[in-house]
């Protein structure tokens, strides 16, 4: 299984070089470009969108090349790239002609639906003491994929961002699939965060930069909701703590692009707007008021996140999930306090503009 | 009964420093015999050997920490936390300490009264994170306190807007500096005495603009600019030294800490040049205009609302360099009368120390702090249109 893994991740970032390279090219004759024609767009050149389809096409081909058949988790595994496949194209086509919020939420839903109908959804019958809540747990999941897919593009700003997130996540989905014994899952993690590696090289350079895409955060940002219901609905057995820790870091991780999303969207309602009004309030946006380096923020957010899960494992392991759980809602008050107080700073040192005015 | 008044978030005195230490200075030395002042001094900046329990009549009462830089935020808490238990007023100079603020006000209650310095949290010389405290910080100083101080009408300005609250403008005051007349030895040690020269004195720091004004000296050739500062402070400003020193048009000095060498220097420079971007009210534009100088600022508001908008004002080097050739010597001494008078009338230490003397007895009798809007805002809109008078709504305020 080892041996697979390697092959695997070693082929796919290959493949996923050679793709971009070749993709960038085509992409200028396709006209799929981020041209900086919007006000709150960072960059200013014409930067091909192909990371999402490299890294798709690349995991596509490989995984069946490598993969194992005639295990149970096979056929799960084609069923999640039949949706992947709906997802990126929705979002290539919206990339090129902008489809209306409405719409992509509604194949958003559809798609969501058609997973959770194939088994894969959250089981919370040990929150409700056993009764079984069987609509609204299909319901929750198909919101729950649906809001996390979305909460990733919207992290989706600058340069490494919502890559490095997802790499982090998928190499420890890897891990904690591996662990679990869910091999064909954890290969394809494995690949994909082979792929992002490789995708993050070509998005941090200069020369040769590529963007991920409407297509590739949302494509991405779904598989990472599929696999958290997949990683924390996994038995392990009489290891009940074990299914505890690998529950916390999997929530941790996802955490961030979740609660941001939320902060925002509410920011959104209460003036006024859809929760889908292009501002500069997300994360990046207040982390560039401090700093203006892609590169330090991402790495700021990055190892925010590990730091983060580590307490949130040591807490674990030394007390117990109620004071993670504590621990949690004190790290999300210091957040919002944070985010809300530079906002607030930012706005007020430009209102001040007129004092400095000649 | 005299009233106890702790001074909060100084070094301490005697007086070596910035600002707020010769602000102690003073109102110690006006004020002693109408109040009893306890001042809270750093035992770091004052060796065993040179503490003393009285000065002027104060209270000295040491700490052993630092008063600036992380450390006055233990620094100023300890402070507050120990005048709690003896004084009737605490007079705090700057927010370092305010997150004690709301709890202070919570159990006790003594008087605050609080000056915020300048818009702190906007320097660039501090880190994200000191912004992020001093933001937060003034906020809860603001709001906490009986009484907040600013040193700048542009200052008040800005505590309008953000708060909504009415803060008190008290400057800085000058008649501690000194014209000095040049003897023969003076300018065996300073030769550039005996001919006009153009001079600032400043922290050597991005915000002071010292790089414009000395852009313009590399090409303006009438007379030098004598430059005092502490340029070995930094990286930034031993290469700003390197580069600007050889040439023959610019002095650049060593920080001078000898009060009569400094007046002697100032009061007969030919022009002042003030390039201050930051804070409020400059302790060092004051003193200049007391001395009579004529004046050439920078165009923020700050420095306007100080010289009443009567003296020169530059944003560019363009044009500093357009003032420095087309301002007359006549025009530049009536510049220099008009701020030496100016300074007559605001910014003396008498009349500055009697302001606080005010505010100690104020504090006691004030209720609730005084808001920037109309108290017609209390009413209804649809009760002041019955009576036709929905305009009283749209009025501007002051800062507006």
């Amino acid at each position: 299984m080892v041996l697979q893994i390697i092959l695997g991740v070693t082929l796919t970032a290959l493949f996923t070089g050679s793709l971009l390279t070749y993709l960038s090219r085509l992409a200028n004759k396709f006209n799929l470009l981020d041209i900086a024609h919007e006000q709150r767009k960072i960059h200013t050149d014409q930067i091909p969108l192909v990371g999402g389809i490299a890294i798709f096409f690349a995991v596509c081909l490989i995984f069946p090349m490598v993969a194992k058949t005639g295990d149970g988790h096979l056929d799960s595994c084609y069923y999640i790239f039949g949706a992947s496949t709906i997802i990126l194209l929705t979002g290539i086509i919206d990339d090129k002609v902008n489809l209306p919020a409405l719409a992509k939420l509604i194949i958003q839903f559809s798609v969501a639906f058609f997973v959770v109908q194939s088994g894969i959804y959250l089981s919370m019958s040990h929150f409700t003491f056993g009764y079984v809540l069987f609509p609204f747990e299909k319901i929750i999941s198909i919101v729950f994929m649906v809001g996390l897919m979305n909460a990733y593009n919207f992290m989706d700003g600058i340069d490494g961002l919502v890559g490095s997130l997802f790499f982090l996540f998928f190499l420890w989905a890897g891990l904690a699939m591996y662990y679990l014994q869910m091999d064909h899952y954890s290969l394809l993690s494995f690949m994909i965060s082979g792929a992002l590696l490789v995708f993050l090289n070509f998005n941090f350079s200069e020369k040769q930069k590529v963007f991920m895409g409407d297509g590739g955060s949302l494509l991405l940002g779904f598989l990472v909701g599929t696999f958290f219901i997949l990683i924390v609905g996994a038995k392990t057995g009489s290891q009940a703590k074990a299914q505890d820790v690998i529950g916390v870091i999997t929530a941790g991780m996802i955490m961030l692009p979740i609660l941001d999303a939320i902060r925002v969207v509410i920011a959104r309602i209460k003036h006024g707007y859809s929760p889908f009004h292009p501002d500069r309030s997300h994360l990046h946006h207040i982390l560039l008021q401090i700093t203006k380096s892609h590169f330090r923020i991402t790495m700021a957010v990055f190892f925010a996140i590990i730091i983060f899960t580590v307490i949130s494992f040591v807490v674990l392991a030394l007390f117990s999930i109620s004071h993670v759980l504590t621990f949690w809602l004190v790290t999300i008050a210091v957040f919002l306090f944070i985010t809300y107080s530079q906002n607030k700073m930012f706005q007020m040192s430009n209102a001040l503009k007129f004092l400095e005015k000649p | 009964m005299k009233k106890k008044v702790a001074v909060i978030g100084t070094v301490g005195l005697p007086a070596n420093y910035g600002g707020f230490e010769t602000l102690t200075d003073h109102l110690v030395t006006q004020l002693g015999d109408q109040t009893d002042i306890t001042v809270y001094c750093s035992g770091r900046r004052y060796p065993k050997e040179e503490r003393r329990s009285h000065y002027k009549g104060a209270k000295l009462t040491y700490l052993p920490l630092k008063a600036n830089g992380v450390q006055s935020i233990p620094y100023d808490s300890l402070s507050i936390l120990h005048a709690l238990f003896f004084a009737d007023v605490l007079l705090i100079l700057g927010v370092a300490g305010a997150w004690l603020l709301p709890f202070v006000r919570l159990f006790t209650k003594k008087k605050i009264i609080i000056s915020i310095d300048g818009i702190e949290w906007k320097r660039d010389k501090w880190s994200w994170l000191a912004k992020f405290y001093l933001f937060w910080a003034e906020q809860l100083a603001v709001k906490f306190s009986h009484i907040d101080i600013s040193d700048n009408e542009s200052i008040q300005d800005y505590t309008a807007l953000r708060y909504g609250s009415l803060s008190h403008v008290i400057e800085y005051g000058a008649d501690h500096t000194l014209k000095v007349p040049v003897t023969e030895k003076d300018l065996l040690k300073y030769p550039f005495l005996s001919r006009p020269y153009a001079f600032k004195v400043c922290r050597i720091e991005p915000e002071n603009n010292i790089e414009m004004i000395l852009q313009v000296f590399t090409q303006f050739s009438i007379y030098p600019l004598v430059l005092v500062g502490n340029w070995n402070k930094s990286e930034f400003g031993q290469t700003i030294r390197r580069r600007y020193a050889v040439h023959p048009n610019i002095l650049l000095l060593d920080p001078i800490y000898e009060q009569r060498s400094i007046d002697l220097l100032r009061s007969n420079a030919h022009v002042y040049l003030h390039g201050h971007s930051a804070g409020g009210t400059n302790p060092s534009l004051v003193e200049a205009m007391y001395l009579g100088l004529p004046i050439i600022a920078y165009a923020v508001s700050y420095n306007k609302t100080t010289t009443e908008h009567r003296a020169r004002y530059f944003s560019t080097s363009e044009e500093l360099l357009e003032h420095l050739l087309i301002t007359t010597p006549e025009a530049l001494a009536e510049i220099g009368l008009q701020m030496q008078s100016i300074a007559d009338r605001r910014y003396r230490w008498a009349y500055i120390a009697n302001k606080y003397q005010h505010l100690f007895e104020k504090v006691f009798e004030q209720k609730g702090k005084p808001q920037v809007a109309p108290i017609i805002k209390a009413l209804q809109p649809d009760l002041l249109r019955t009576y036709g008078a929905a305009h009283l709504n749209h009025q501007k305020l002051f800062f507006q």
